[in-house]
C-alpha cells in the first residue's frame, strides 16, 4: 500500500539526503535528555514529577498515556515551548533548561513540530505553507524555491502544492504539516497526536510517513493515544501515568 | 539580513492592506494631529508678521502751533532722534502740512474754501515720531511732555496701536492655546488608536504569529513588522500633510498678503527654507510616538 501510494519515495528520498547525512555525521545532535524534570503550574498542579528520559538519536518513540497525563507538557518541554519547574532537559548535548528567549528559534530550526490541528495558513497554499518556516528564518528565494519542491515530493504532495488547506483531506493536511516541519531538516521530529484527527487509512500513511523520516535518521518522538498505532510501530514506548513515567520498553505496547 | 528585511517589509505591507480601513482611520488620525501643529505654526508666522507690520506702523503725529519757528520743530526731532525708543523722526515744514492738507481734502469745496477764507497757512510745523515697539509710545509720549518744547505743542494725535497689538496677541494666544489643546487631544488619540490598530493587528496574526513562532522565526522577525506599520502610517500622514499644506499656503499666501499692504507674510520662503526640516522633525517625532505605542501594545499582547 505504502508503495501504491508513494510510487517514487525512495528515488525522490535522495533528494533529502544530502541534510540526513550531515545529521548522521553528527549522531549527538538527535539526542534528548531528561534529568528529573518536574512542571508544576501555579497553585499547584503538578503535570510532570521527576520525569528522567533518555532517548538515543535515531530512536522512534512513543509517549502514551491518558489526557492530562503530562504528555503534551513533555513534548512542549523538547522545543521550549514550556520551561520545567525542576531538572533538566538537554537537546543533543544543549542544555534548554534556561535557554534565552533569543536561542529558542535556533532551538526550533533544528526541531520540527507537528500538531493535530494541523497549524496550517488558510490563506496560504501548500507550497507557500511550507516556504513560511524557511521565509521567517530568513531563507533565500533560491533555496526555498529548491527545498520546499523536495520536501513535497517526500510526503507525496508534489501534485497539491498550488491547493489551498481547505482543498485537502485531513490526512494531506497533516502530510503538509511534516513537510513544514522538516524544510529546516530538523534532528528530531516532535508529533503530538498527529493522528488525533485522522481516519485509519491517513492515520496509517502518517505513521508510514514517520517510519520512513525515522530511517533517514531523524529522532521521532510521538506522542498519541492511539493503541492500534503503538501497537503496530514495535518501537520504544514510554507510558506516562499522573505526570510520572509509569513504563518504558524497548518495544512495548499500550498499557493503560 | 536583506532578504528578512524585505520579507518584513512586505508583512508590514500586508498588515496595512488587510485592515485597510483601520489602516485609513489611523493615517487619518495623525494627519489631523499635523495638520492641527501645522495650522499653529502657520498662526505663528502669521501673528508674528501682523505685530510686526503694525509696529513698523506706530507713529505720533505733533503739531506745532502756527508761527512756531521751524528751527525748534527741528530741535525737537532732533532730540527725540536721541531716544532709543525712536525708529525715525520726520519733520514735516508748514508749507508741507498745507500741501497733505490740500491733497488730502482735494474732493472737498467747502474746505478748501474755508481754507481760502483764511488767506493764510494755518499750520504749524509737525513731527511724525515712528517708536520701535507699542511698548515704547508711552515713553515717546512723556518724552514731548518735556517743557523745553511742551508750550509749541498743540496737539499730539496717536492710535493707540498698543491696544490693538494686545487685542492681537490676546485672541492669537487663546487660538494657539486653544490649537494646542487641540493638537494635544488629536496626538492622544492617534496614539491610542495606533495601539489598537497593533491590538487588533495581532489578533488577526495571532494564527500567523504563533506558527511563525513554531517554526523559527526570531523576535526581531515577528516584532519588526509591527514597528514598521507604525513608521509607515506617520511616514504616509507626514506626506500627506506636506502635499497639502505646501500648496495650500502657496495659494492662500497672496490672500493674506492683501491684509499686510501686498507686503509677503513669508509662509511659502518659511516652509521653503525649514520645510524639508519641519517635515522631517514631525515624521521623527510621530515615528518616535508610534513606536512607543507599538512597543506597549506589543509587550501587552504579543507574546513572543
Amino acid at each position: 500500500m505504502t508503495t501504491k501510494l508513494y510510487p517514487h519515495l525512495p528515488r525522490l528520498c535522495c533528494l533529502f539526503v544530502s541534510g540526513i547525512i550531515y545529521m548522521n555525521l553528527l549522531p549527538d545532535k538527535g539526542m534528548i535528555h531528561l534529568k528529573n524534570v518536574s512542571k508544576i503550574y501555579e497553585p499547584n498542579v503538578a503535570a510532570l514529577r521527576d520525569v528522567s528520559l533518555h532517548i538515543k538519536p535515531g530512536e522512534f518513540v512513543s509517549i502514551v498515556g491518558q489526557s492530562g497525563t503530562g504528555k503534551t507538557t513533555l513534548a512542549k518541554m523538547l522545543f521550549a515551548e514550556e520551561r520545567p519547574s525542576h531538572g533538566h532537559v538537554t537537546i543533543g548535548g544543549w542544555d534548554i533548561t534556561k535557554i534565552r528567549p533569543s536561542d529558542v528559534p535556533f532551538l526550533r530550526r533544528q526541531i520540527g513540530v507537528v500538531f493535530q490541528d494541523f497549524k496550517l495558513l488558510p490563506r496560504k497554499t501548500v507550497f507557500e505553507n511550507v516556504a513560511f518556516a524557511l521565509e521567517v528564518s530568513g531563507v533565500g528565494l533560491r533555496r526555498i524555491r529548491e527545498v520546499v519542491p523536495q520536501v513535497l515530493k517526500i510526503v507525496n504532495l508534489d501534485d497539491r502544492a498550488h491547493r489551498f488547506p481547505r482543498q485537502l483531506s485531513g490526512g494531506e493536511q497533516q502530510r503538509v504539516v511534516i513537510a513544514r516541519a522538516l524544510v529546516h531538516r530538523p534532528k528530531i521530529l516532535v508529533a503530538d497526536e498527529p493522528t488525533g484527527n485522522l481516519d485509519t487509512i491517513n492515520t496509517h500513511q502518517i505513521i508510514e510517513l514517520l517510519k520512513k523520516i525515522n530511517e533517514f535518521g531523524t529522532t521521532i518522538v510521538l506522542v498519541t493515544h492511539n493503541r492500534e498505532v503503538v501497537n503496530a510501530l514495535h518501537r520504544r514506548v514510554v507510558v506516562l501515568d499522573g505526570g510520572h513515567v509509569v513504563s518504558d520498553e524497548e518495544e512495548g505496547h499500550y498499557k493503560i | 539580513m536583506l532578504t528578512s528585511t524585505y520579507r518584513v517589509l512586505k508583512f508590514a505591507g500586508q498588515n496595512i492592506w488587510r485592515n485597510f480601513w483601520l489602516s485609513l482611520i489611523t493615517v487619518s488620525m495623525l494627519v489631523l494631529t499635523l495638520f492641527s501643529i501645522n495650522l499653529l505654526l502657520i498662526l505663528n508666522l502669521v501673528t508674528d508678521r501682523a505685530t510686526e507690520f503694525i509696529e513698523q506702523r506706530i507713529e505720533v503725529s505733533v503739531y506745532f502751533k502756527a508761527g512756531t519757528p521751524q528751527a525748534r520743530a527741528t530741535g525737537a526731532a532732533g532730540y527725540l532722534r536721541g531716544l532709543s525708543q525712536v525708529r525715525d523722526v520726520e519733520v514735516v515744514t508748514p508749507e508741507e502740512a498745507l500741501q497733505r492738507f490740500r491733497v488730502r481734502h482735494a474732493t472737498d469745496e467747502a474746505i478748501l474754501r474755508s481754507l481760502e477764507e483764511i488767506g493764510r497757512n494755518p499750520f504749524g510745523p509737525a513731527l511724525i515720531v515712528r517708536a520701535r515697539t507699542a511698548a515704547d509710545f508711552s515713553f515717546v509720549l512723556d518724552a514731548l511732555d518735556n517743557p523745553q518744547f511742551k508750550n509749541d505743542i498743540r496737539e499730539k494725535d496717536f492710535t493707540n496701536y498698543e491696544q490693538i497689538i494686545q487685542r492681537i496677541r490676546q485672541t492669537t494666544d487663546r487660538v494657539r492655546w486653544f490649537g494646542l489643546g487641540i493638537s494635544l487631544i488629536f496626538l492622544v488619540i492617534a496614539t491610542m488608536i495606533i495601539f489598537n490598530t497593533v491590538r487588533i493587528g495581532i489578533f488577526i496574526h495571532r494564527e500567523e504569529i504563533g506558527i511563525m513562532k513554531l517554526v523559527g522565526a526570531t523576535d526581531w522577525f515577528v516584532r519588526m513588522p509591527f514597528i514598521l506599520e507604525a513608521i509607515i502610517y506617520s511616514l504616509a500622514a507626514t506626506a500627506i500633510v506636506a502635499a497639502v499644506i505646501l500648496p495650500a499656503i502657496a495659494g492662500l499666501e497672496p490672500k493674506i498678503n492683501a491684509f499686510f499692504d501686498g507686503a509677503s507674510v513669508g509662509i511659502v520662503e518659511y516652509f521653503r527654507k525649514e520645510g524639508l526640516l519641519l517635515f522631517t522633525i514631525q515624521f521623527l517625532a510621530l515615528a518616535l510616538l508610534n513606536i512607543v505605542s507599538t512597543r506597549m501594545a506589543m509587550r501587552k499582547y504579543l507574546r513572543v
